[in-house]
């Protein structure tokens, strides 16, 4: 209950806090919201020498902006103001579905989507919907900035392509098909999921022209469904379809995990199920909302 | 009598909800130390290196203390009627642990984040050992001992009556079946916790999160060597109990052993994760009986052998649990005339057991009604016409069970009839349902409940106090801790002394302002304090009446300069509540979900003070029951690692997760006790859970499922009908 | 700018300016309930699950055992004590939505959020707005009914979502559950 005694910077500006990051201090952790670092530190499986409180910079990297063209979310919006936000729930309805289960209100009012990115947990919501929705994460150190994939940022459980001097500064997305739903079945103590999949697909003339399905609390890390998209383009989205492109979920997970609440097979089963669920309710939203 | 049956909302709750309620770490005492207690991580070790020295000398402890510092202490209490370890307080060099999560030292500090840090400094070196967690496997040969010189099975006992043989070789049908009742955790949201002061006079002043202030003050008067009457033990306001906080614990004693070792107050607030480790659990019980089963549906005999895991020491209800409330209930509502059952206690690599909502009450329901429902199966017969013929009679009471209980009252056909009209409305939906292919399944339970006073147990007392001003005070031995006492017993009362409800303050909890109390748990509260209050406040009113004219009570108190009259219970009888709990669920075959529909809870608890009152009892019963059901386990691997050691992998329900209850009343007035009341505080624990299962079974009858074991999480449900996935 | 592990932090809680030097590694929860006296608000669980320490920071509910109370230099933050006692308290009170009070302030905190986001929720809004928020007591239909009650509709509860379909029997309200 208790996290160990570390040493508390707050930055006062971005560059202050790349600064931080980039003179050397081994042991050094960004906290943002803290919804993932601190009950870390409080069971003391974190134990940082230095925390980097970079909650004062919300003016710089809080912003979020929706359009037709694409979104931006600075790193510390958090999942209540993206859930709250009206543009959001238009444009990308599958990052509402996601945000309306994803842990709970008291914890979305403090927890930032730069931090969920940057965190890499296995199994939480956002990061498959992000990945569905081919994001790209923005990163900046002292000397610049680059912008990544999230598919290429995130390696495996809790490790990500994020260096030890860089901050994710925000996320970004294309434009979205309407096409988009979230499902998640969810692990009844932590309301973590035992598996949760986002669909995006694209309609043009009655066929599949283009599908993402991203899979989280199944693997060591959120993932891409290749096989399962691939099934699915270029086909009419008929029932059976949809079903074969849904069983063909787990060709691509890497070693499912297995633990007291369910089984690496039952958690790829269970991905299945909805999978075929979101692709339904994808489909359906694609067909009411223009492409 | 006024103030009977009244639903009055409460008068805690203007202090609660404003933030004023005083639980143990809200009160502090100047230079209170902080307390850190460090804890075996293995399940079973010998304990071959212990270095202090480093944790002595970081910053702002005070002390380190283990298990030589505690010699001067006296040993917990054992288990009443058996044989068998109690709890150790610390540990040393060359002691064994035998649980994970055994405490072995402690560390005070100026502030518990210092004292945290300095309990990671103590280096502990364990051999480890091979560990049992299981109760069968901790009763085969070659299993793991715990205890040198004993084997893991502290009792083995048998209770028979009748003739079960000729009832099973005349059974037209038997229905066997082993059932767990899993272990589970009690999980009241205020972890437990202790504020230890020496007093000027070497007592002790002692706040404690409990549910038995008066027998934490004699434990501690034992052990400390202190008579009781410099001992002052406090409860204040308690975050539930639900059993665990009965027993009295050893890193409790050993922060009041440092208290008076140091001269300093000392305060231990136990940690979340640390009380799945610390805090007793409830449960773990493995059954495997066989009903013999008339033609007609009459369920004969019941035999067999019921392993309960004990964990690694035993605590003072770890016997009686199984031996006094499972084992005599097994026969539950029903005129079964012979049973035969074997007890087998075993000592297992896993926290002692103790009692939790119910302690072997829904045990036995769980049992018997599944058996109960196999039997219907067997013969064809609805589930609810199989209860309805095994009933015992409304004219057989008090009712002798051939287990040596006394039912007071009952009348267990008009519980299920209350029931009735749902239930059939309930197997018309699953009809339509299951026409089309889903998968809808009703159960129901049927169950007894006792409470009251134990036979033999200290009677608690009230003292009823009118002072000059006619305002009323009511100290009750018995010790709430979110029951609603001071409206229940307030109402009380005042309606038996005749005067406002808002003149009468009641008081608990404290060994210096209320007299004797057996404490608050298994559904004894109303039975045990309320009688009290009823025959103190008899005898005030009788002191009053030595007054020469008829005068209104407060008339009489002022002449008098006051009157008071302290009584006990003054009665010795058990209760017996009882009740019909149907409900309904849908099954998910994609993924195994179950979901209730409806839940239907019919229960008679006698003559209700506050039905207001009874009825949250109900609902919070039933959410644990349906954790039980669904959702909770404690669980450990083969080494006897915990594997659920905080709220993110034990499932205690939220909102979403927990039905609606639909609560009936229905009133037997209970012969045992004047008031004619019965506890009740555990009814929907006891029975909700077998109606739940019950339905869930009934729901996979389409795949032939026989049996489920608890909790019916998605994936055993999915096996269930589909069968194991390969990997 | 040197880092310490000591920390000044500035803050009004309920109305009342406050500057303490702490430790950075406190968490809010602690500072309130040490520093302030304001012991209101309880810690229940270690997991960031229970929901007993939400406290309102910035106009919003959090959990104050997961926020630092460097974190929250600079803020606002109001706990249970600094809560008129209103319409949700009344109907906690009216429709036993407690028993033994630990998860109480944070339910009531809890409650003020999920109704100032959406002031008509139904019964089954309102059980998932409570997906931060633990009891072991009420089994929460009681809680459930208080927040229907301040919400200000009447109205029965609707069945559950999953509640059978077709011909099945209506889900009664839980007010009128309350029956003999």
């Amino acid at each position: 209950m208790y996290p160990a005694s570390f040493v508390y910077l707050r930055a006062a500006s971005v560059a202050e806090a790349l600064g931080f990051l980039s003179d050397g201090s081994d042991d050094i952790k960004v906290l943002a919201g803290g919804q993932s670092l601190l009950p870390m530190m409080k069971l003391r499986l974190a134990t940082p020498d230095v925390l980097l409180d970079i909650g004062g910079l919300r003016p710089s990297l809080g912003a979020l902006s929706v359009g037709a063209a694409g979104a931006r979310f600075g790193a510390l919006a958090t999942h209540r103001t993206l859930l709250l936000d009206p543009g959001v729930a238009v444009r990308y309805p599958a990052m509402t579905d996601a945000l309306r289960v994803l842990a709970d209100p008291q914890v979305r009012a403090r927890g930032t989507i730069g931090g969920a990115v940057a965190h890499g947990d296995p199994a939480a919501d956002l990061p498959a919907v992000l990945l569905a929705l081919d994001a790209s994460v923005e990163l900046a150190r002292s000397g610049g900035t680059r912008t990544v994939s999230l598919d290429d940022f995130l390696l495996g459980a809790f490790e990500t392509g994020l260096a030890e001097d860089e901050l994710v500064t925000g996320l970004s997305l294309g434009p979205a098909p309407a096409g988009q739903a979230y499902e998640k079945f969810e692990q009844p103590a932590s309301h973590l999921p035992l598996a949760g999949v986002c669909a995006v697909v694209s309609l043009a003339g009655g066929v599949v022209s283009r599908a993402r399905i991203a899979v989280t609390g199944v693997a060591g890390r959120v993932f891409r469904a290749r096989a399962a998209e691939a099934s699915l383009t270029g086909q009419e989205p008929a029932a059976a379809v949809v079903a074969t492109a849904a069983s063909r979920i787990g060709e691509d997970a890497p070693r499912p995990l297995s633990d007291i609440h369910a089984s690496g097979p039952f958690r790829v089963h269970l991905a299945s199920v909805l999978a075929e669920r979101a692709l339904r309710r994808a489909v359906s939203r694609a067909s009411e909302g223009s492409s | 009598m006024n103030g009977m049956g009244v639903a009055l909302p409460r008068v805690e709750d203007a202090a609660l909800l404003a933030g004023r309620g005083r639980y143990v770490d809200d009160v502090s005492e100047p230079g209170v130390l902080h307390a850190f207690v460090v804890r075996s991580p293995v399940a079973h070790g010998t304990i071959v290196g212990l270095d202090v020295l480093a944790a002595r000398s970081a910053p702002g402890v005070a002390g380190v203390f283990t298990a030589s510092d505690m010699r001067d202490v006296g040993a917990l209490p054992g288990a009443r009627g058996v044989d068998g370890p109690s709890l150790p307080l610390l540990r040393d060099v060359g002691d064994k642990v035998r649980w994970a999560g055994e405490p072995v030292a402690l560390v005070v500090a100026s502030t518990a984040a210092l004292a945290a840090d300095a309990a990671d400094l103590v280096e502990v070196d364990y051999e480890p050992l091979p560990a049992v967690t299981s109760a069968e496997a901790g009763a085969a040969s070659g299993a793991p001992v715990l205890h040198a010189g004993s084997g893991n099975v502290c009792f083995r006992e048998r209770l028979t009556s009748g003739d079960v043989e000729g009832a099973f070789a005349t059974a037209a049908h038997r229905v066997r079946q082993r059932m767990v009742s899993q272990r589970i955790a009690p999980v009241a949201l205020e972890p437990r916790g202790v504020l230890a002061r020496v007093t000027g006079d070497g007592g002790l002043d002692v706040r404690i999160s409990t549910q038995r202030p008066h027998e934490v003050r004699q434990w501690l008067s034992r052990m400390f060597g202190l008579p009781e009457g410099r001992i002052r033990v406090v409860a204040g306001d308690v975050g539930g109990g639900f059993g665990a906080k009965g027993p009295l614990y050893p890193d409790q004693v050993a922060v009041i052993a440092a208290a008076r070792l140091l001269g300093r107050p000392v305060k231990w607030i136990e940690e979340r994760s640390e009380s799945f480790l610390a805090t007793t659990h409830g449960r773990d019980q493995t059954a495997d009986l066989e009903a013999a089963v008339t033609a007609d549906g009459r369920i004969a005999a019941i035999r067999g052998t019921v392993h309960a895991g004990l964990g690694a020491y035993l605590t003072p209800n770890s016997a009686a649990i199984v031996l006094r409330r499972l084992a005599p209930l097994l026969g539950q509502c029903y005129a079964i005339e012979a049973i035969d059952v074997e007890l087998v206690g075993v000592l297992t690599n896993a926290t002692p057991v103790g009692p939790y909502r119910g302690a072997g009450r829904p045990e036995a329901a769980y049992f018997t009604e599944r058996l109960a429902d196999l039997a219907a199966l067997e013969t064809g017969l609805d589930p609810a016409e199989l209860r309805r013929r095994n009933f015992i009679a409304p004219d057989a009471f008090p009712y002798q069970t051939p287990t040596g209980l006394t039912y007071d009252s009952g009348d267990y056909r008009a519980a299920l009839d209350k029931a009735m009209s749902g239930y059939r409305e309930l197997r018309r939906w699953q009809a339509v349902a299951r026409s089309s292919g889903r998968l809808a399944g009703v159960g129901l339970c049927c169950f007894v409940e006792p409470g009251g006073i134990m036979p033999g147990a200290r009677q608690d007392e009230a003292t009823v106090t009118v002072d000059a001003s006619g305002k009323v005070t009511v100290a009750v031995g018995t010790s709430g801790h979110g029951q609603g006492h001071q409206t229940t017993f307030g109402q009380l009362a005042a309606g038996i002394l005749g005067v406002p409800f808002a003149d009468v303050t009641v008081v608990f909890g404290d060994t210096s302002l209320a007299p004797f109390g057996y404490g608050t748990f298994g559904s004894r509260s109303t039975v045990a304090g309320g009688s009290a209050v009823l025959r103190a406040c008899e005898a005030v009113l009788a002191a009053a009446r030595r007054v020469d004219a008829p005068m209104p009570l407060a008339e009489a108190a002022r002449l008098l300069g006051g009157l008071t009259a302290t009584a006990t219970a003054g009665v010795d009888g058990e209760t017996y509540a009882f009740g019909c709990y149907v409900c309904s669920v849908e099954v998910d075959p994609d993924t195994g979900r179950v979901r209730i529909g409806r839940l239907i809870a019919v229960d008679d608890c006698g003559v209700v003070i506050n039905p207001l009152l009874v009825e949250g009892q109900v609902h919070g019963a039933v959410a644990q029951g349906v954790g039980q059901a669904l959702f909770e386990e404690v669980r450990y691997d083969s080494d006897g690692q915990p594997l659920t050691v905080s709220l993110m992998d034990y499932a205690v329900p939220f909102a979403a997760q927990v039905p609606v209850t639909e609560s009936y009343r229905l009133e037997t007035p209970s012969p045992a006790n004047p008031l004619g009341v019965k506890g009740m505080g555990e009814s929907g624990t006891i029975g909700v859970t077998p109606a739940v299962v019950n339905a869930v079974v009934d729901a996979l009858r389409p795949f032939g499922v026989r049996h489920l074991d608890m909790p019916l999480t998605p994936e055993k449900v999915w096996t269930a009908m589909h069968g194991q996935l390969g990997a | 700018m040197a880092g310490e592990r000591d920390v000044t932090v500035s803050m009004t809680v309920n109305g009342v300016s406050y500057q303490r030097s702490v430790a950075a590694r406190t968490l809010l929860v602690h500072f309130l309930r040490e520093s302030l006296g304001l012991t209101g608000t309880h810690v229940g669980c270690d997991t960031t699950q229970c929901g007993a320490c939400t406290v309102e920071m910035d106009g919003v509910a959090v959990k104050s055992c997961t926020v630092l109370a460097a974190q929250a230099s600079g803020s606002a933050v109001t706990t249970i004590e600094g809560v008129p006692f209103g319409a949700i308290q009344r109907a906690f009170h009216a429709e036993h939505g407690l028993q033994c009070g630990y998860c109480t302030p944070g339910m009531v905190m809890a409650v003020r959020q999920l109704l100032a986001d959406n002031p008509s929720p139904t019964e089954s809004e309102v059980r998932e707005g409570l997906a931060g928020n633990l009891c072991r007591c009420t089994g929460y239909q009681n809680i459930v009914a208080a927040v229907l009650a301040a919400a200000g509709g009447t109205a029965p509860p609707r069945p559950p979502a999953t509640a059978a379909g077709g011909t099945a029997p209506p889900h009664p309200p839980a007010t009128a559950a309350r029956a003999s």
